[in-house]
C-alpha cells in the first residue's frame, strides 16, 4: 500500500492515483502527463540579462528548485 | 495609421518575406496595428489577459485554462493529427518590444536571438508567431534563414493555422500559434522546454535582444519568481477518448502536477510516482 503524503505533490501522492488504474490507462495517462510539460517560460522583469540569481536571492526556498533537476 | 484591408492580407501574410516586404509592411502600419489586434507588451500583460478570460491563472499545462483547452480541441477537430501538437505552441502572444518594426529571430551560438534584428536585403523571413484574429492569422515574429524551417514543414502548418482563425470562437481567444521550432525540425516529437530572457547590451538600459536558451543551460530559471509560463502544448485530450473515470483521474493527477512551476520537478516526480506503481504490478 502506498502511503498517500499530505504535501500534493509527492511521486506517493501521484503513485497513490495512480495505483488503480489499469496498465493501458496508466501508460496513456503517462504519455498526456508527459506532453503536459512541453512549455516554455520567460522572464517577465526587464535587465535580466539571464541573472536569475538576480532576481530572487532565496530562490533556493521556492518550490520546484532547478539545482535538483 | 491603421492597417489597410487586414482580411485581404492575412493570406498573403502566412508566405516568407523578404526586407523590402518588411519595410513595406511597417510603412502601411501593419506592426503598429498589432497591439489593437491582440499583442500585448510584455509577457505578464498577455498572461494577465488569458487569466481575465477565464477567471483563473493557467497552469503548467494549461488545462484549467478553457480557452487554451478549446484552441487544443478545434487543433484537433480540424486535423485529428497529433504531430501538430509537437509542431506548434500555444502562446500568451505578446513582445517586448511595441514598434514599427518587425520582430527577428534569429539563429545564434547558445540559441536565438530575438528583437528588432537589422533586416537582411537578401534575407528571407518567415512568420513563426501569429495572433488568432477575425482577420486571419497575423504574425508578429518572423525567423530569418538562419532557422532551417522547410517549405514542406510549412505548407502543413499554414492550412491549419488560417482555417483555425475562420472559427470565430477562436478568433477572439487571448491566444496565439507559434511554430514551435526551438532546437528541433518542426515536427520533431521531442520538444526541449525553453526560457527567453531580456539582453541589455547597456547596463541600466532597456534591452534591445531575448535570448532564448534551453532550460537545461539556464537551470535556475524557473526557480526565480520573476519568471513566468508563456507558452503551453497544442495537445488536446480527445485524441484518447478517454472514459468520464478517467478523465477525472487525469484531471487529480493535473491538479497536483500542476502545482509545480518547474516542468522538469513534475517530470520527476511524475516517473518516481510511475516506479512506485510499477512495484505493485
Amino acid at each position: 500500500m502506498i502511503p498517500i503524503a499530505n504535501d500534493l505533490s509527492t511521486p506517493g501522492e501521484i503513485a497513490s492515483l495512480l495505483a488503480g488504474a489499469d496498465p493501458e490507462t496508466i501508460e496513456v495517462l503517462t504519455r498526456i502527463l508527459q506532453r503536459d510539460g512541453i512549455t516554455s517560460g520567460c522572464c517577465f522583469s526587464q535587465y535580466c540579462n539571464g541573472n536569475f540569481h538576480a532576481h530572487a536571492p532565496t530562490h533556493a526556498n521556492v518550490q520546484g528548485s532547478a539545482e535538483a533537476t | 495609421m491603421r492597417m489597410r484591408q487586414p482580411m485581404r492580407m492575412s493570406k498573403a501574410l502566412l508566405k516568407r518575406h523578404d526586407a523590402s516586404e518588411l519595410t513595406d509592411l511597417a510603412q502601411a502600419g501593419y506592426f503598429a496595428e498589432l497591439p489593437a489586434r491582440g499583442l500585448s507588451q510584455g509577457p505578464e500583460a498577455a498572461v494577465q489577459r488569458i487569466a481575465i478570460a477565464n477567471g483563473v491563472a493557467p497552469d503548467r499545462s494549461g488545462c484549467n485554462a478553457p480557452c487554451i483547452v478549446h484552441l487544443r480541441d478545434k487543433l484537433w477537430d480540424l486535423l485529428h493529427d497529433s504531430t501538430f501538437g509537437f509542431a506548434l505552441a500555444v502562446t500568451a502572444p505578446h513582445t517586448h518590444w511595441i514598434g514599427e518594426r518587425p520582430i527577428i529571430v534569429s539563429l545564434c551560438q547558445s540559441g536565438y536571438r530575438v528583437g528588432h534584428l537589422a533586416l537582411h536585403a537578401q534575407g528571407l523571413y518567415t512568420p513563426i508567431s501569429f495572433l488568432l484574429t477575425d482577420a486571419g492569422p497575423l504574425p508578429y515574429e518572423w525567423a530569418d534563414d538562419s532557422l532551417e524551417l522547410t517549405d514542406a514543414e510549412l505548407e502543413r502548418v499554414r492550412p491549419a493555422i488560417a482555417t483555425l482563425c475562420e472559427d470565430p470562437e477562436v478568433a477572439g481567444l487571448p491566444l496565439g500559434l507559434t511554430l514551435n521550432f526551438r532546437f528541433k525540425s518542426l515536427f520533431s516529437e521531442e520538444p526541449v522546454t525553453t526560457v527567453e530572457y531580456e539582453e541589455s547590451h547597456v547596463p541600466g538600459e532597456t534591452a534591445s535582444e531575448s535570448r532564448i536558451a534551453r532550460l537545461q543551460d539556464v537551470p535556475h530559471a524557473w526557480a526565480d519568481p520573476a519568471f513566468g509560463q508563456v507558452a503551453w502544448h497544442a495537445f488536446s485530450d480527445r485524441e484518447f477518448h478517454l472514459t468520464e473515470g478517467h478523465a477525472n483521474l487525469l484531471a487529480a493527477l493535473r491538479m497536483r502536477l500542476g502545482s509545480l512551476r518547474n516542468p522538469a520537478d513534475a517530470d520527476r516526480i511524475l516517473q518516481q510516482a510511475l516506479e512506485l506503481v510499477s512495484c505493485l504490478h
